[in-house]
């Protein structure tokens, strides 16, 4: 198969990341059509013929349809969820979860200490309740992929121009310090006094005004998901949006796949003839999907390998008044530890969303959350060495994941200096989530030095699944090649965070959208694209590496 | 407005929570957030049919589970207190539902009661009572569309 090397110095174009291109809201692209049919409507058999069938519209989706649409295929884009307007974002932690969220944000891992695994579904899947922060995927890691799966296409060079389009496309710029919130200014204020790098988040977002809910729906149109950039894009290319259709199977012969059955919500069953199938269900359901299909299972890893970023949080009260609500929830990392694979990032919100997450019950969780407007929040996530698995159970995924000692050791490393520089901020309370809820006072980290941590003492959360369809050279340890294509097959690709071959250690969106960029492009036969200005300046944080 | 004692509550989702399960909310809600003079009482919040949305949109095995496990809430209290949880007094309600925090419930606790406190504190006077007006950012998004015709 013939890799098309990238060609990054083909412009000399340099691209704003500042703060005026940050929070300048104009110049959004409107198709002139919506191509969107929702499923509900949909209530007898229909047969489509296309070049591609696209399943899912999130970070991988949308990418390679908007990307094939544009080359002169016929796309047609297979949603699972539902198209939303902005008008029907609420700013409401409470009704936005139930309504944007997979199962209602119940998605859990089993196995272990449960851990809460929130992922979107809808136009725009995951991308649309993130926090829309955007790193390269770290040099190292490239690395790890040519020496352990054999991807030795993957170099920073090969991606730059990818990166570089992705980036431009979603006006990937830096949260300036006014919008990035008090919550930041303490932790900043902490980590500067300690020597610690760090440094405001690079962010798909263009007109922010620091909402504060960019995991809830922007209200504002500023966080530019996917589903307002790339799949516009593919409609004013011709492509479709079939939404509320959930793929069930798809039909092979000699090798190639030769058609995608969905089931729509309106009880009617659509059949996508297609030149090329491409899965993008995210790392919990393609698998599911491909296995169903009985494609991809030759090497036997289909469905392991789960990474997720397990996180947590620590919080901390200070006298000085922070409105956690108030500016870009999560807009600065600190990667002091990155190289323990530990990335601190901010973890604010509106207080329905703190006080979910608020341990105790009765006066004393009211009294924590009487402090709401004093209180700090930030995350702790860990690039993951413990792998898990997703295994279907009566038609649903069983994600199951356990983690290791390691995991554990790096949690409670990462919750010692989180705790450190807490009191170098200035906190005078740290509450630590272990074994239920630790309280600390006046810069007495005592009762943290020494203390073994185990998984079960840790409250997690994970936002990044990965791996659970790695790509790899050897058709013997991989489920797709580098160019994303299933093993063993001749036009089944996979285009979504089950292709990630491990942890990343920073937040997968863009390596998923460049990866995805890069199979279109290659469908294509276009090779690179070129003429990508250069971003002004990109984050490139120290990130450990696991296989 | 949530349900009183006695009146069904009815969302537009196809879960509708009958008296007894509204009532079994109202009071585990009260006895988790524990809400004092300052703040809304449950009653007086949109807590129990934010449940019922949550439930419709939560998957059929959750949903079950969900609200057996609060039937059984309700029950468990009697032979230790002789009585349901609903007839407690706060005090005991929140010793009797911390005890099930801990052993071999605490998981179902813990994640019962995330929801009790997402469902009380997104109430809007809760909210508000925080500063966080949804309703103010709202306004500012709508503006700043229409004005650049963003999405």
């Amino acid at each position: 198969m013939t890799l098309h090397r990238g060609t990054a110095r083909d412009t000399d174009a340099v691209r704003p990341t500042g703060a005026a291109a940050y929070t300048d809201g104009s110049g959004t692209f409107h198709p002139s059509v919506r191509r969107l049919l929702a499923g509900e409507q949909i209530r007898g058999d229909e047969t489509l013929d296309v070049d591609a069938c696209v399943i899912g519209s999130g970070a991988g989706g949308a990418p390679v349809a908007a990307e094939l649409a544009e080359g002169g295929m016929r796309v047609v884009m297979l949603e699972e969820g539902r198209w939303w307007e902005t008008d029907e974002f609420t700013a409401r932690t409470r009704s936005m979860t139930a309504r944007l969220y997979r199962d209602a944000g119940q998605v859990t891992t089993v196995g272990g200490t449960p851990i809460v695994l929130p992922l979107g579904k809808g136009v725009g899947g995951t991308t649309v309740v993130n926090s829309g922060t955007c790193f390269r995927t770290p040099a190292g890691v490239l690395e790890l992929w040519r020496e352990r799966f054999g991807l030795d296409a993957l170099t920073e060079q090969e991606l730059e121009p990818y990166f570089r389009r992705v980036e431009r496309i979603l006006n990937v710029s830096q949260v300036p310090a006014e919008l990035a919130g008090a919550n930041t200014a303490v932790v900043r204020r902490g980590a500067e006094a300690l020597g610690w790098s760090g440094d405001f988040i690079y962010r798909n977002a263009k007109g922010c005004v620091g909402s504060g809910v960019c995991n809830y729906g922007c209200p504002t149109g500023a966080k530019q998901h996917v589903g307002i950039t790339y799949v516009p894009r593919a409609w004013a290319a011709g492509a479709t949006t079939y939404t509320s259709v959930r793929a069930t199977g798809i039909e092979t012969s000699g090798g190639r796949a030769r058609a995608v059955i969905a089931r729509t919500r309106g009880g009617g069953t659509l059949r996508v003839r297609c030149g090329h199938v491409v899965v993008a269900c995210g790392a919990i359901h393609t698998p599911l999907l491909l296995s169903r299909a009985g494609i991809g299972a030759r090497s036997g890893e289909l469905g392991r390998n789960l990474a997720i970023h397990p996180a947590t949080a620590l919080r901390a009260i200070f006298e000085e008044p922070i409105g956690l609500d108030a500016g870009v929830p999560q807009s600065y990392y600190i990667d002091e530890h990155g190289e323990r694979g530990i990335m601190f990032e901010g973890a604010a919100g509106p207080p329905d969303g703190i006080a979910m997450s608020t341990p105790g019950i009765g006066a004393e969780h009211r009294e924590l959350m009487r402090h709401y407007a004093h209180l700090s929040q930030f995350g702790i996530m860990v690039s993951d060495s413990t792998r898990g698995s997703v295994s279907p159970r009566l038609g649903r995924p069983l994600i199951h994941y356990r983690l290791n000692q390691r995991d554990a050791d790096a949690f409670a490393h990462g919750i010692r200096r989180l705790t450190e520089l807490y009191w170098t901020a200035g906190a005078h309370t740290v509450m630590v989530p272990l074994g239920g809820l630790l309280t600390l006072r006046d810069g007495d980290s005592g009762p943290l030095e020494g203390r073994r941590v185990t998984a079960r003492d840790l409250q997690l959360m994970a936002f990044h699944p990965l791996g659970t369809a790695r790509a790899g050279a050897d058709p013997a340890s991989a489920v797709v090649d580098g160019d994303l294509r299933v093993h063993g097959t001749a036009n089944v690709h996979v285009a979504d965070a089950s292709a990630i071959p491990s942890s990343l250690g920073v937040n997968p969106q863009i390596t998923i959208m460049a990866l995805a960029t890069r199979l279109a492009r290659h469908l294509l036969g276009t090779g690179p694209p070129a003429g990508e200005p250069a971003p002004e300046h990109m984050a490139r944080p120290k990130v450990g590496v696991h296989s | 407005m949530a349900a009183a004692e006695g009146r069904p509550t009815s969302v537009s989702g196809r879960v509708r929570l009958g008296t007894r399960e509204a009532s079994i909310l109202t009071a585990l809600i009260d006895a988790i957030v524990a809400p004092d003079a300052g703040m809304p009482e449950v009653r007086k919040t949109d807590a129990v049919d934010f449940i019922a949305e949550y439930l419709s949109a939560s998957p059929t095995l959750n949903r079950i589970a969900l609200r057996a496990a609060l039937q059984a809430i309700e029950l468990a209290s009697i032979p230790r207190y002789r009585r349901g949880m609903r007839a407690l007094a706060r005090d005991p309600r929140g010793r009797y539902l911390g005890s099930l925090c801990r052993g071999p419930t605490a998981l179902a606790m813990s994640a019962i009661t995330a929801l009790a406190k997402l469902a009380y504190y997104g109430d809007d006077a809760v909210l508000g009572s925080l500063g966080y007006e949804p309703e103010a950012r709202i306004a500012r998004g709508r503006a700043l569309r229409a004005a650049e015709a963003r999405w």
